[in-house]
């Protein structure tokens, strides 16, 4: 009985190419959408378990609240928090501190930046990275100690043993040696700790004893182990204790001088959280900054609507075709099959149908994924599909989608009266209202996903073009070391010598560095401020544009400030605010111009107060800031590299160009707006061939009606507009569902930006007419088809 | 064998009942060849579905091999018919994705017949209807003389004691209508299966033992030949 099913399903698939191939097409995406996002989700998910303390791990966050009551939330500590915890919470059997190095690694004579961490020499006893080579309880041990992990030390020592040697490694801007202590397995890219090299953390303490001050003097991770058994409430109950036994007092002096709404405290985020945690600590010093499950819902979400779209093909062509198959049926049911049966043969049906789409979604999926990693910022393979609870996983995916696709037809189908459809007498329900209720349903989505990608489009476009109160283009940063860094003048001097630089300055961090100062103005605290070191040629060089007062007039001017118009409204001045004072750590400077707002930051945040002034030293300056002349781009490249080296020999060179800085701001968005615009165009495309299916099918059966039209004296353009009025009107009915849905949606999104398109109804219009071009165009060449038959043909043989 | 005692079968439209078959009643003996005759309409193809389970009656009394077809529920007529019954139709309605050995094999399949019994039943059949040669075959590649061999291989398949024909020769040309009648008679003859058949052609009628004539829903007349 199988066989015979299997056959006969098998004939109907390779009979009907058209049917076959668009629920084949149409699955295998969709399948492959949902394969996707469950290799995205389980890598999500699957964050710092491999860690055999993971449960008893957590970080030592901090909460509380600034000056002025707003929340403040952080995961970044002094070395003497955990210290201190531990001495005082038996609790906690063991604590590691984290974080990250320079990274700078000599081979020969180049440097070459790795990912470096410093750790406690508990590292390996809290978290599980075993060593390949070495003794993980003292690798650490030593100031001088280093321990590689594989890929590492396969790049430095090739396949030889690495443990004994020694690599340069920069600390504290020199280079020392350090002795390979060990060799440890490659950390899983699913870890928060990723690491090519660990040393000893310890030795960056300049202080190791406990002053109250040290508590809020804060650079790096710290992590605790606690004892098996223990309660996380009860300790971060001792933790809060602890904390104000210690710092109480300058607490209280604090609360003093700024108010006493400012609060902190210190509790345990747990380890395997930390990746999906919706906390929003700053994931800093080279840990896998966290993410959000939102991404996963979303991408979940989208993938469902794909497939949905692709199984409401599949249900209504095998409706569509029951009329073709009716015969089939009402004989089989002659013969003897029970209904039963026969809605057994048409699952089976549908299960093969799905399992060859599930294949052909394999071999799309491993085609996809580089492009999906590279938008997903993963690097996940196809060899995570093969483990025992995914491939589980995936057999139900391939049930489910057989019964959600296969069932209700199989109910329908396997109704038929035999005695209709035999003597000629069955005809299709008229009116298919589930058939067109299905096809709003897919028109819908799409509409959604299309208006959606529209109006990121355009707020993109915005975000990018809007004037920025500046001139990024053809800016280029680049980046002075840390440690000895030699000042910008220097580089100044040297490379104004060429004409393909057309002007340099300097800044003290780059637009996206973080730069808050709190500033006394106009007997107020203003808090959230900003604030860049810039020299005075700066505001030339970018095309700033002042609104009142002057410009720096020398490089040695440390007494005057600009500030923006947003200063200015902060601190309330009344009058020209040209000849106030500005005071920051008790030392006053005068105001001598006012800048108009420009957006140092992304679009999606306002334009905060913000003070320029002029370094005192020049070493306070660590980013160059070259305008090139874009004719001559690599050229000037190569110059500004070459420069580097001679002057900074022990740095590799990092640079960036200001309008990939500030794109690079949008990333997210970017790749939700490139995410969007696939899923839309998937959904578009599976609907798209639906309906052509049901568009050829429907015209199939409606062929005797054409023909008698036709005879009757009806003109081809007439049977053209009845033939595509009826999918027409579900466009309009989908429109009429999905506009007011992507309005609201798109609304709420746009919120998030501050600087924001306006929406107005062209979007809505711009959708609603290229869906009805689509549909017209996909159900409008089988109508043309149809209007052209010679009616004779249709109607001779009866 | 079987038995049809004031069966009506009417729609109701409006206020009015449109009877298709009108308190008709009628007996058919184990091994009768009945052929049955009547214009467009006088009920002839819903008297051979009543008669076949494919269909009810709105009323009468219904027997079929001793059994109140009439008080059986769906499954209990199912498998009834599934034992005894084959049907024969104008269109021939094979199987389009199935070869002439499958198509024939079918009826078996939902009998849960093994595999290997299937095969030499089938292989029987092609053999004795003369068509080994097309077994591998789809329908759409026979003439129509040579479909209707295989619905009516097909429906002897199972070796059913009563054989259902509607208007077996409709769709054929006389010379092959001629051959499917004589294949009639010699399957009624020596495997003493009863036959019910209807049909527009006097010729063809005449091939029967008896001959029923429907007009309006009612027998008109009966001619024993």
């Amino acid at each position: 009985m199988l066989k015979n099913y299997f056959k006969t399903a098998w004939r109907n698939i390779t009979r009907n190419k058209l049917f076959s191939a668009i629920n084949i097409t149409g699955l295998s995406i969709g399948l492959g959408c949902v394969m996707l996002i469950i290799l995205y989700v389980q890598d999500e998910v699957s964050f710092d378990r491999f860690n055999d303390n993971g449960r008893r791990i957590y970080q030592i966050v901090h909460h509380g609240r600034g000056p002025e009551g707003d929340e403040q939330k952080g995961s970044i500590t002094g070395a003497v928090h955990a210290a201190m915890f531990r001495q005082e919470i038996p609790e906690i059997q063991d604590i590691c501190r984290v974080n990250s190095s320079s990274g700078l690694v000599k081979k020969g004579t180049e440097v070459i930046s790795e990912r470096g961490m410093y750790v406690d020499d508990s590292f390996f006893k809290v978290f599980t990275f075993p060593l390949v080579e070495g003794n993980s309880s003292t690798a650490l041990a030593g100031p001088n100690n280093i321990v590689l992990a594989e890929s590492l030390a396969k790049k430095y020592f090739g396949n030889a043993n690495a443990v004994g040697k020694t690599l340069q490694i920069n600390v504290d801007g020199k280079f020392e040696p350090f002795v390979v202590t060990g060799v440890a397995k490659q950390p899983p890219l699913n870890s928060t700790i990723r690491f090519d090299y660990v040393m000893n953390i310890t030795r960056t303490f300049q202080k190791q004893e406990w002053k109250a001050n040290d508590l809020f003097t804060t650079w790096l991770n710290s992590f605790i182990l606690l004892r098996p058994g223990a309660d996380r409430a009860a300790v971060e109950k001792k933790m809060e204790r602890v904390f104000n036994s210690y710092a109480g007092k300058l607490m209280a002096d604090i609360r003093k001088q700024y108010g006493n709404k400012i609060y902190i405290k210190y509790v345990l985020q747990p380890y395997l959280n930390i990746h999906l945690d919706k906390g929003n600590y700053y994931a800093g010093n080279g840990l896998t900054p966290n993410s959000k499950s939102d991404y996963s819902y979303i991408l979940g979400g989208i993938a469902l609507f794909i497939l949905i779209i692709a199984c409401i093909n599949f249900v209504n062509l095998t409706l569509s075709r029951s009329l073709r198959r009716s015969k089939e049926i009402g004989i089989r049911k002659v013969s003897g099959s029970s209904r039963g049966m026969l809605i057994g043969q048409f699952m089976g049906e549908s299960l093969l149908l799905t399992l060859l789409a599930f294949t052909l979604a394999l071999a799309l999926v491993s085609i996809c994924l580089p492009f999906f990693n590279e938008v997903a910022e993963k690097q996940l393979q196809l060899s995570y599909l093969f483990n025992p609870q995914t491939i589980l996983l995936f057999l139900g995916l391939i049930v489910l989608n057989a019964v959600l696709s296969g069932f209700y037809p199989a109910l329908v189908l396997s109704g038929f009266n035999p005695v209709e459809t035999l003597y000629g007498k069955f005809k299709i329900a008229g009116n298919n209202y589930l058939g067109k209720a299905l096809v709003v349903v897919q028109l819908s989505i799409a509409v959604l996903l299309a208006i959606g990608t529209i109006i990121m489009q355009k707020q993109f476009n915005y975000m990018l073009n809007k004037d920025l109160g500046y001139k990024p283009d053809n800016i280029v940063n680049v980046y002075m070391p840390f440690n000895n860094n030699p000042g910008t003048n220097i580089f100044k001097s040297e490379l104004s010598k060429y004409p393909f630089i057309k002007g340099v300055t300097a800044q003290n961090t780059a637009f996206d560095g973080f730069t808050g100062r709190q500033f006394k103005a106009n007997n107020k605290d203003l808090f959230s401020t900003q604030f860049f070191d810039v020299d005075n040629n700066f505001i030339n060089l970018m095309q700033m544009k002042l609104v009142s007062g002057r410009n720096f007039s020398s490089t040695t001017d440390t007494v005057s400030c600009i500030v923006n118009e947003s200063f200015v409204k902060a601190a309330g001045w009344k009058g020209s605010p040209i000849g106030e004072t500005v005071t920051w750590n008790d030392k006053p400077r005068e105001v001598i111009g006012v800048i108009k707002d420009f957006h140092s930051a992304s679009l999606q945040s306002t334009i905060a107060p913000l003070l320029l002034d002029q370094g005192i030293k020049d070493n306070n300056y660590y980013v160059l800031v070259v305008k090139i002349d874009p004719a001559k781009k690599a050229e000037a490249i190569q110059t500004i590299q070459a420069t580097y080296k001679r002057i900074v020999p022990d740095q590799p060179c990092n640079y960036s160009f200001l309008t990939d800085m500030l794109a690079d701001q949008y990333k997210s968005e970017k790749r939700w707006k490139s995410i969007i615009s696939t899923a839309s165009f998937i959904s578009i495309l599976i609907s798209c061939m639906g309906l052509f299916g049901l568009a050829t099918l429907s015209i199939e059966q409606r062929v005797k009606e054409i023909g008698v039209r036709k005879v009757l004296g009806a003109s081809s353009a007439a049977i053209v507009r009845l033939l595509s009025l009826s999918y027409l009107k579900l466009v309009l009915i989908s429109l009429v569902i999905a506009s007011p849905a992507a309005w609201y949606l798109m609304h709420r999104w746009l919120q998030d930006f501050p600087y924001r398109i306006e929406m107005n109804g062209w979007t809505i219009a711009l959708a609603a007419a290229g869906s009805i071009l689509i549909v017209l165009f996909t159900v409008g060449s089988q109508s043309i088809r149809a209007s052209m038959a010679n009616p004779v043909k249709s109607l001779r043989n009866e | 064998m079987l038995s049809l005692q004031h069966i009506s079968k009417y729609y109701q439209t409006g206020g009015n009942k449109t009877f298709v078959l009108n308190d008709l009643s009628l007996d058919i003996d184990q091994g009768e060849f009945v052929s049955i005759m009547g214009p467009s309409g006088s009920g002839k193809s819903t008297l051979l579905n009543i008669i076949g389970m494919l269909d009810e009656p709105t009323s009468g009394y219904h027997y079929f091999m001793d059994q109140p077809v009439h008080q059986l529920k769906e499954k209990q007529r199912s498998a009834l018919y599934k034992q005894y019954i084959g049907f024969v139709f104008q269109a021939y309605h094979l199987i389009d994705e199935l070869t002439v050995l499958e198509n024939i094999e079918t009826p078996l399949i939902y009998q849960n017949i093994k595999g290997a019994e299937r095969k030499a039943l089938v292989a029987d059949m092609l053999d004795r209807f003369n068509i080994v040669g097309k077994k591998d075959l789809f329908p759409a590649q026979l003439s129509g003389g040579q479909q209707q061999l295989v619905g009516i291989a097909r429906a002897l398949i199972g070796k059913p004691k009563l054989l259902l024909a509607d208007e077996p020769t409709g769709n054929l040309n006389s010379k092959q209508g001629e051959e499917i009648m004589e294949l009639f008679k010699k399957i009624n003859k020596e495997d003493g299966v009863t036959i019910i058949q209807v049909t527009h052609s006097e010729k063809n009628a005449e091939y029967g033992s008896r001959i029923i004539n429907l007009l309006d829903g009612r027998i008109e007349s009966t001619t024993t030949l």
